[in-house]
């Protein structure tokens, strides 16, 4: 299967890639990062013995030559230590991301599935009726993608929490929550989700109708549909087995490069609904300097992004044969 | 047609299909336009019909209309392409009710497709869905035609048919993408020989291969035809293939038929100028050297309309009439008329075959065609011409130039 | 940030076609310039970005101090103040005129730059080709699978500088890498045609064959790209603003959106201040997406929505 192993070969590369990155950040930049951190953290209380040491390796001042930091980063890496928050000082880092990560994740990555799959489908059927009234939401749907991710936020949570209270205003989970398994707060934080969930999907559905329809157009002229066409297929057999199935291809791809804005694009949405999400972490770390926080989620998301992707490109190796030839 | 003379049939012997009135399929003054902003009419005012059991071919250059009106036959045209005027019409079998084509609601028509008529593609390997496996694309078939059939069922038939082409059927579970040229062109024909159709209609299925896979194929479709008894509608651009292999053939020239006879007649006595241009395009493998011709100039754009015969600038024997009078194609028989009785070797002739050209015309041409298009020497025949290779005879229908 | 960067790596992708430009290129130009004026899309893009290229040029000229504070705090629109006015009392028309110019500034310039690196990296790796293409692409790949935005947001949290300068480089620097892809795949598939075979049989200077051979062809992909990378550089930008990261003292609409955040608009209700700005926002990337879609149409014929009859599939 070369094609697994080229793929899985070039995330490898990509996760070194972005952990190295990581490591050389703050060195890139003046001034001495840590000073400011362990002031910080001074102020907090006192830092537990060898932070210093610790926050020295990970923001690279210090003894040792680069070389042996980066040893020193990667083992820290390893045991998934990545520093203590300034923030919520001294939960460790990890812990904080950990807690912020399900709800990013179940959130986002829920509205981009459907966005996705709602957006391939009005694509496909816009583009076997050629004129029809899904035409018709192209020209909208072109004006939403150009529209910023945040400001529909602000407009839809103007819109539909305060102006008419159909949505609550911030948060992940009412105030009078407690978090856990009880209906009463998974119906509260679904309550909450839907807002930032309706932005999402408003958003970015545009693309993936734009994208499938165009390629169906294409797909429709090509000879096996005609052909299927000439052995009375049913229409709607037609539509999903021939057409889609091969007009869906570049959006597969595209949706695997669309992770890495959607990510992006979270980070605010998270900011203007105060969710309290990983992105809605970043925010908070680098208003408060917290910089071990900071490059920690910087390196979770990247390495998130790089394993959706993965999947997703091994999926498109499943779907289209072709990929599996050994050539 | 006319009523035929009654032929006597020898004990034990069998009514040749030739000779039948049976006919399965018959377009009636078909025309196509495709529109725009240059309208063109691509096949114009066609009449053609196939009989039960016979290989009819279909030839002629590239842009003469022949595909169009092969997807014309199988209500296959896409806008801008328009049926303007004609009807298909598709007999079940001898005595049943003939089904117009055109008629046909949009549940009739899919019910119809592949299951009395089904058709091959020019180019078999984009004619097969690229991202799903035979074994699908067979199954797909099956499913709508035949919706009782079990898995098991569909399963081990479409190993049939991939038996029947001469392919290994455990490659049902292959892509197309992992088959050669040959063996696409191959699971295509038995695609279309799945529901055992009444008619398979052919568009170029061996122009893409390479000779020695052409050969194969076509002695494949022979072999197949004689075993399951379907009817062929063969269009292609090379007139000598068609020779071979189709019992009566129409010439298309201009998006019209010029002429529509027994294929040993044509190789024969090709009674159209354009024909016999043809004809003496290729060289015959066994026969006499010669010079070979070909026919200047290039044909009509489809898109113009021509006042006269469409070949006429082309042709070496136009005269008068030609430039301003079109010409209707019109029946000819062996006994009656013009032409000599033509002893066509080892097969029975047809009555009567048809040609649209002047000089067959007893009113227009009373002096009668040229010898070359009665079956008389061909110009450029070595051995026995008395000619200048190319040259045009003098006094054509008794004119003088 | 919405999906527009991926659906242009599809359209691009089909744009494919592209023939030679060869001689004649005045004629084409004025025949593409007929059927551009056709497509009713495109004239409406051209007449919103024009206005609002106008507006940054002369606007602030016309307009008076917009961080004066000369009214009352967060008042509704009125006949003096046209868009009301901000918490401190300044004047918001003023403000969003004054930041027409900021905006395009970075959106341009930074749009400019990541066009110019993935075409030379791009065509030229491509064009390339062997090792250095393969190290190449596989950069690309890897910058482009790595989320721009938190990037940006860390890197901008170390730099905390004055000017817009940093986030235009940074922008730029973290979204080349999607069309360099596309133009790599484009260059590989036209260095193999024929005409391109000629020219380096006919010995023609590698220079002279990407300008005068390969870059005619990418040429509508080229400003595809351009096009998308200018929304997407304002789109960013105006995120990282409103998010308080980069340069917080050039007026932009991004910035406005910011204080309005931060001076509790949306729950005072203070639409008239932070609505503007992001519709202004939107209706750039409106008029360029337009733009584009216009181009498109005009490259892929079969993209093009004819008035045709209801006669349909009949016969």
């Amino acid at each position: 299967m070369r094609y697994v192993a080229r793929k899985l070969g070039f995330y490898l590369v990509a996760a070194w890639a972005a952990i190295t990155l990581n490591f050389f950040l703050p060195r890139l930049i003046p001034g001495n990062p840590v000073e400011i951190l362990m002031s910080r953290l001074d102020e907090s209380g006192s830092p537990p013995p060898g932070e210093a040491h610790r926050l020295a390796l990970l923001l690279g001042v210090g003894t040792g030559g680069l070389l042996s930091q980066y040893w020193h980063y990667l083992d820290a890496l390893a045991h998934f230590n990545l520093g203590v928050s300034v923030t919520d000082f001294p939960v460790p880092v990890s812990q904080v991301i950990a807690s912020a990560l399900p709800w990013t994740l179940i959130l986002v990555g829920t509205a981009t599935v459907i966005s996705f799959v709602v957006g391939i489908t009005l694509g496909a059927i816009a583009g076997w009726k050629r004129g029809s009234w899904v035409d018709s939401l192209i020209p909208t749907t072109t004006f939403l993608t150009a529209i910023p991710y945040f400001w529909l936020a602000l407009l839809l949570l103007y819109l539909l929490a305060f102006v008419f209270h159909v949505f609550p205003l911030n948060g992940g989970y009412g105030a009078s929550e407690t978090p856990g398994w009880t209906w009463s707060f998974i119906g509260s934080a679904i309550d909450h989700s839907i807002l930032p969930a309706l932005t999402i999907v408003i958003a970015s559905i545009g693309g993936w109708l734009l994208g499938m329809r165009n390629m169906t157009v294409t797909t429709l002229s090509d000879d096996y549909v005609v052909a299927a066409e000439a052995k009375g297929l049913s229409p709607r057999r037609i539509l999903i087995g021939y057409a889609a199935r091969n007009a869906v291809m570049p959006s597969i791809t595209g949706f695997a490069i669309s992770l890495g804005f959607v990510v992006s694009g979270s980070v605010a949405m998270e900011y203007v609904f105060s969710y309290p999400g990983i992105g809605y972490e970043l925010l908070q770390a680098v208003n408060n300097e917290d910089y071990a926080l900071a490059q920690g989620i910087f390196l979770v998301i990247t390495l998130a992004v790089l394993a959706a992707n993965l999947i997703v490109d091994l999926l498109y190796g499943f779907v289209d044969p072709r990929t599996r030839q050994s050539r | 047609m006319r009523a035929a003379d009654p032929v006597e049939l020898a004990p034990g012997e069998e009514l040749d299909p030739l000779l039948s009135d049976d006919v399965v399929l018959r377009a009636d003054h078909v025309s196509v336009v495709y529109d725009g902003d240059n309208p063109t009419r691509a096949v114009r005012d066609v009449t053609l019909e196939l009989r039960r059991g016979e290989v009819l071919g279909i030839a002629g250059e590239s842009g003469c209309g022949k595909s169009t009106l092969a997807y014309a036959l199988m209500r296959m045209l896409r806008p801008p392409a328009r049926l303007t005027g004609g009807r298909i019409i598709f007999s079940d079998h001898v005595g049943g009710t003939p089904v117009d084509v055109m008629a046909l609601e949009a549940e009739e028509l899919r019910h119809f497709r592949w299951r009395k008529l089904s058709m091959v593609f020019q180019s078999a390997m984009n004619a097969l869905n690229p991202v799903t496996s035979l074994r699908k694309q067979f199954s797909d078939i099956f499913e709508t035609h035949a919706p009782e059939m079990r898995r098991d069922d569909r399963e081990q038939r479409s190993r049939e048919l991939l038996e029947m082409v001469g392919i290994d059927p455990s490659r049902i579970a292959s892509f197309p993408h992992e088959l050669s040229g040959g063996m696409r062109q191959r699971v295509v024909i038995a695609m279309a020989l799945a529901l055992q159709p009444d008619v398979v209609i052919m568009d170029e299925p061996t122009t893409a291969l390479d000779v020695v896979v052409q050969r194969e194929i076509l002695d494949e479709i022979e072999r197949l035809r004689e075993e399951l008894g379907f009817s062929i509608v063969f269009i292609t651009h090379d007139l000598s293939l068609l020779l071979e292999i189709s019992d009566r053939l129409a010439v298309m020239y201009g998006g019209e038929i010029v002429e529509f006879a027994p294929s040993a007649q044509v190789a024969r006595a090709p009674a159209h100028p354009y024909t016999l241009g043809l004809l003496e395009s290729f060289p015959d493998m066994r026969g006499a050297r010669r010079q070979l011709h070909g026919i200047p100039g290039s044909p009509p754009s489809l898109a113009e309309e021509v006042a006269g015969c469409a070949f006429a600038p082309r042709c070496d024997y136009a005269f008068a009439p030609c430039a301003s009078v079109k010409p209707r194609l019109g029946e000819r028989s062996f006994l009656a008329g013009h032409g000599a009785a033509i002893d066509v070797q080892g097969q029975r002739a047809s009555r009567t075959w048809s040609v649209a050209c002047h000089l067959h015309d007893p009113d227009l041409c009373p002096a009668g065609p040229p010898q070359e298009l009665t079956g008389g020497d061909r110009a450029g025949d070595a051995e026995t011409s008395t000619e200048e290779p190319g040259g045009v005879p003098d006094a054509i229908c008794g004119e003088e130039e | 940030m919405s999906a527009i960067g991926a659906s242009t790596l599809l359209d691009a992708g089909s744009a494919g076609s592209v023939r030679p430009s060869g001689g004649g290129v005045g004629h084409r130009g004025v025949v593409a310039a007929r059927r551009l004026l056709r497509s009713s899309r495109m004239v409406v893009g051209v007449v919103l970005l024009v206005f609002f290229v106008l507006v940054a040029l002369v606007g602030p000229h016309l307009v008076g101090n917009p961080n004066a504070f000369v009214g009352p705090s967060m008042a509704g629109p009125s006949a003096r103040f046209w868009l009301g006015t901000t918490m401190p009392g300044q004047n918001i028309f003023y403000q969003l005129v004054d930041s027409t110019s900021g905006t395009l500034e970075v959106g341009f310039v930074a749009g400019a730059l990541a066009t110019l690196v993935s075409v030379v990296i791009g065509i030229g790796g491509g064009f390339v080709g062997g090792y250095i293409d393969e190290i190449l692409a596989l950069f690309s790949n890897v910058i482009l699978i790595i989320p721009g935005l938190p990037l940006i947001i860390v890197v901008a949290s170390y730099v905390r500088s004055a000017s817009l300068l940093p986030t235009i480089l940074i922008i730029a620097f973290t979204s080349w890498a999607g069309y360099a892809r596309v133009l790599r795949g484009q260059t590989l598939s036209i260095r193999n045609r024929d005409y391109v075979l000629a020219a380096r049989v006919a010995g023609e200077k590698t220079w002279r064959i990407i300008f005068v051979e390969i870059l005619p062809s990418e040429l509508a992909v080229i400003v595809s790209n351009f096009i998308f990378m200018v929304i997407f550089a304002i789109l960013t930008q105006s995120t990282l603003a409103f998010l308080g990261i980069g340069d917080l003292s050039t007026l932009t609409w991004g910035n406005m959106l910011n204080v309005a955040n931060n001076d509790e608009a949306l729950t005072s209700g203070a639409w008239w201040w932070f609505v503007p700005p992001g519709l202004c926002i939107a209706l750039v990337g409106t008029a360029l997406a337009l733009i584009n879609f216009g181009l498109d149409e005009m490259l892929n014929p079969r993209l093009r929505v004819y008035k045709v009859s209801k006669a349909r599939r009949k016969g």
